[in-house]
């Protein structure tokens, strides 16, 4: 090999190899420096334990790409270093809905349909997993708790209700089943 | 040190661009395939891929979760023709059990197609269906008898099917392409 090819050879892997590293780099910081994520705008529209409709934003335009006109949504924000959240969607009306546990960066890392309703409602008690323990070394072994404790896997995040409208007419109707959400911060035992 | 400097700047340009052209085109893995129906595996879990996680902080998009559903989208028709807002499609003749099933218009970006006569999604529930349970829903610009969704503008255009409650699953199943509705282009102007 003639020293000028392998001159070029080797320029050739250094600049691949920094191609390779500054692509994994940037797939690895959008999220961390994102401001159009959907954590981002909901955190724009509403504050925490309050429930907001998403709905459009200020020019009209819907606020989240991919959002189903049939599916109206309610939000509420989540900071468990407050203290567990109580998230509670009464029922009240037939046909699917379901409430959906986002961490921040977006993923979604649980969900219950109304398949899962209890008691005319579907609740949930979402936890870090240093609450999780203090209340199971509170828990009352002859009497244990009903709550379904959900294990968040970041301190932020949202929840949404969803809830279906079957026809058009009904929009106004399922809106209403969805902002019924609320989202309570609750003192831990100790 | 010229040679150098061009050599590093080909080396950043060359990673920024392939990660923006990777997100732009959605995540290279994660992501099932059943006909022309595209389905992002990784976004409604909590163990999502980096990739997945880029590209919902890029696209600001809030995932369906795995309970609720799933959420599959066509760029294309059952031939891999881009889908054309000058032509006519005909969706049916049916889609996978779900409880409850939309299909609607999107631009590009995801956002509802608006047009004329109001109308950007179909809803199970308010289809019209064979005897034998079967349907087509027609997609074109001119209204057409039976099921009708319009396509609102000169653009391109892309179709999202969300089946809620269904018991298809999206991690490591492939979705068998004869439950997938097919997208047939029926004519172009």
């Amino acid at each position: 090999m003639s020293p000028r090819l392998a001159a070029t050879l080797y320029a050739l892997a250094v600049a691949l190899t920094l191609a390779a590293f500054v692509h994994l780099t940037a797939v690895w910081l959008i999220p961390r420096y994102a401001t159009r994520d959907a954590f981002s705008t909901l955190q724009r529209l509403g504050a925490a334990d309050a429930t907001r409709l998403v709905t459009a934003g200020a020019d009209g335009k819907q606020a989240f790409p991919l959002l189903d006109p049939a599916t109206p949504l309610a939000f509420c924000l989540f900071d468990l270093t407050r203290g567990p959240a109580r998230v509670t969607l009464p029922m009240g009306r037939p046909g699917f809905m379901a409430l959906s546990f986002h961490a921040a960066s977006g993923v979604a890392f649980f969900a219950l349909t109304d398949r899962a309703a209890n008691g005319g409602k579907i609740e949930a008690l979402l936890v870090t997993a240093d609450q999780l323990r203090t209340l199971q070394a509170h828990d009352d072994e002859e009497n244990p708790s009903q709550d379904l404790r959900i294990l968040a896997p970041a301190p932020t995040g949202y929840v949404l209700a969803r809830a279906l409208a079957e026809s058009p007419a009904l929009t106004g109707d399922a809106e209403s089943a969805a902002k019924r959400l609320t989202c309570e911060v609750e003192a831990t035992p100790g | 040190m010229l040679r150098v400097f061009l050599l590093l700047a080909a080396g950043i340009a060359l990673g920024l661009w392939s990660a923006e052209a990777v997100l732009r085109n959605g995540p290279p893995f994660g992501v099932a395939a059943a006909g022309p129906w595209r389905l992002q595996t990784r976004a409604g879990v909590a163990d999502a891929d980096p990739y997945t996680r880029a590209e919902l902080a890029r696209s600001g998009e809030i995932p369906l979760a795995l309970g609720e559903g799933l959420q599959l989208i066509a760029r294309v028709d059952d031939g891999g023709v881009k889908l054309d807002s000058h032509c006519v499609y005909a969706l049916g003749p049916r889609v996978p059990p779900a409880r409850f099933w939309t299909l609607e218009i999107a631009d590009r970006d995801g956002y509802p197609m608006d047009n004329a006569a109001g109308r950007t999604n179909f809803r199970s529930g308010e289809l019209l269906r064979a005897g034998d349970g079967t349907f087509t829903i027609r997609i074109g610009a001119q209204a057409e008898p039976g099921n009708w969704l319009p396509i609102g503008a000169q653009t391109g255009f892309e179709l999202v099917l969300r089946l809620y409650d269904t018991p298809l699953s999206a991690v490591g199943d492939e979705i068998q392409r004869s439950a997938v509705p097919r997208i047939v282009r029926e004519r172009c102007s």
